[in-house]
This record gives C-alpha cells, sequence and structure tokens, in this order.
C-alpha cells in the first residue's frame, strides 16, 4: 500500500512541473523590420510577454519593452520595427542582434512570426531548456 | 489512508498530459489565401473546429467543423473559407486569430500554406502539458 501511495506522489510531482517552470520564452532571429510578432495567450487569465534585444556578443541593448495586458483567449500583435523602436534600439542592428521575448506571470501564450513570405512558431522553451512542464508545447 | 489514495488518484488523472487533453492549435493567419489542411493519422476518423477569436479575447462568429476526417484522411480549407462559414469579416484578418480544436482523437497533422512557405503549427494541449506531442 505505502509503496502504491508513494509512486503516485512522484506521478503527481512529476507531471505538475507548471509550477516549477521559470518564465516561458522564445527567440525571434529577425530578418525584417516589417516581421510581425504575434502572441495569443491561450490561457485562463491574462498575461503580457516583454522583448529584450541582445547583440552577438549577449550584451543586452536598449531597454525592455513590455506588453500590455493581453486579456485570457486575446492577442497581441507588433512589428519588429516597433519592437526595436520601443526598446530604443537602432534598426540598423537588425542583422546583428536578436529578440528574447519572455512570458511574464503566466505559461500558456503561443507566439508565431509572419515574415511577410511565410510564418513560424518559434518553440516555446523554458529557462533550463528541460521541457518543464508548461513551457513545452509538444 | 484510502481517501489520501483515493485523492491521488484523481490528482494523478486530472494532470496534465495523463488525462483527457484537449489538443490544439492556434493560427495567425496572414492572408485570406492561406490554405489549412488537417491530417489524420489516428486509426479512426476524427474532425476538427475552427473558432476566430479577438484580440481581446472574445469569439467571432459561429464555429466552424471541418466534417468527418478518414483515418489517414485529408480536409483541406482557405482562412477565407473559415471567415466566411463563421460569419466573420475576412477585413477582420489583421486583429483575429484562430484556433483549431481536434475531435477526439490526437494524431492530426495540421500545416498551412501561406503562398511563400508552409508551416505547421505546434499542436498543444489545453494545459500546454505536452499531451499532444506529435514527435
Amino acid at each position: 500500500m505505502w509503496r502504491v501511495l508513494i509512486a503516485l506522489v512522484v506521478l503527481v510531482v512529476a507531471t505538475s512541473s507548471p509550477a516549477w517552470a521559470t518564465h516561458c520564452r522564445w527567440v525571434v532571429d529577425p530578418a525584417s523590420t516589417l516581421d510581425v510578432i504575434s502572441a495569443m495567450n491561450r490561457e485562463g487569465g491574462a498575461d503580457n510577454v516583454e522583448f529584450q534585444i541582445f547583440d552577438n556578443s549577449g550584451t543586452m541593448l536598449g531597454g525592455t519593452f513590455q506588453s500590455p495586458l493581453i486579456a485570457a483567449g486575446g492577442r497581441f500583435e507588433i512589428t519588429v520595427g516597433n519592437v526595436y523602436a520601443s526598446a530604443g534600439v537602432s534598426t540598423a542592428l537588425l542583422r546583428k542582434t536578436y529578440i528574447l521575448v519572455r512570458e511574464v506571470g503566466g505559461f500558456e501564450t503561443i507566439l508565431q512570426v509572419k515574415t511577410g513570405r511565410e510564418t513560424f512558431q518559434p518553440l516555446h522553451f523554458d529557462s533550463g531548456f528541460s521541457g518543464t512542464g508548461s513551457c513545452d508545447q509538444h | 489512508m484510502w481517501r489520501v489514495l483515493i485523492l491521488l488518484v484523481a490528482l494523478v488523472l486530472a494532470a496534465p498530459g495523463l488525462g483527457w487533453a484537449i489538443c490544439q492549435w492556434a493560427i495567425d493567419p496572414g492572408a485570406t489565401g492561406d490554405v489549412i489542411s488537417a491530417m489524420n493519422q489516428g486509426p479512426v476518423g476524427d474532425d476538427v473546429t475552427f473558432q476566430i477569436f479577438d484580440n481581446a479575447g472574445v469569439q467571432q462568429g459561429m464555429s466552424v467543423p471541418s466534417g468527418a476526417i478518414a483515418s489517414f484522411g485529408r480536409y483541406e480549407t482557405t482562412v477565407r473559407a473559415i471567415y466566411a462559414t463563421a460569419g466573420v469579416s475576412s477585413s477582420l484578418i489583421k486583429t483575429t486569430y484562430i484556433l483549431a480544436t481536434e475531435g477526439v482523437g490526437r494524431e492530426i497533422i495540421l500545416q498551412v500554406k501561406t503562398g511563400g512557405g508552409t508551416f505547421q503549427p505546434e499542436h498543444f494541449d489545453t494545459a500546454f502539458a505536452g499531451a499532444c506531442d506529435q514527435r
């Protein structure tokens, strides 16, 4: 009996990992200032995302730009040009930088990038790259 | 003791990834001409329902069912047809997105042809817990 109980406790703990995930994030290597980034929040509560720009040496440039709250089931859209402008970074640095997007409070947002010719969906990862709970959409 | 055991069994069943996950995809459409196709790799027929949500999270128009997709069958539609069938103006395409929900199974693959390329949205369960993993 106790073995069953312990096994169940382990199973519960192992499958309830969302609580442990640090903030979920995505990276976007932008190709054009016109690329459109959209975030769709599928969680039960409102959430937002924040954008940071890093250069090739790993130094964050400019400030952090935070989206307004995205309602449950809602959507937020922004262009790469506007992310750079809001962060105070010149778009001339587009080819030598990338965007880190981080969920601020929740977990269940989907990010897609429309490039003009196609759309892609960056993978949702946790900071430990461990596929933790709700950062793992697959 | 038995109460604890029953509670834990209930927790296990309710835990993400183990129980009754509903598989979904989100599609942020780029053009009305984009083509969405669903290929059912499950052993039985299944279906997909499309819903349109605005930026505030409010569903617009009606849900659009695909109809049954046979085992190993395929269903194809366009973004334009989904908006038309849902009764939503396609002029709202830039301020809305499509949520596609799988019917009874978990083995449908969804792909979107945009004209410039094809992409495969991630297949997620409602808790984002990996229960609808395609890999």
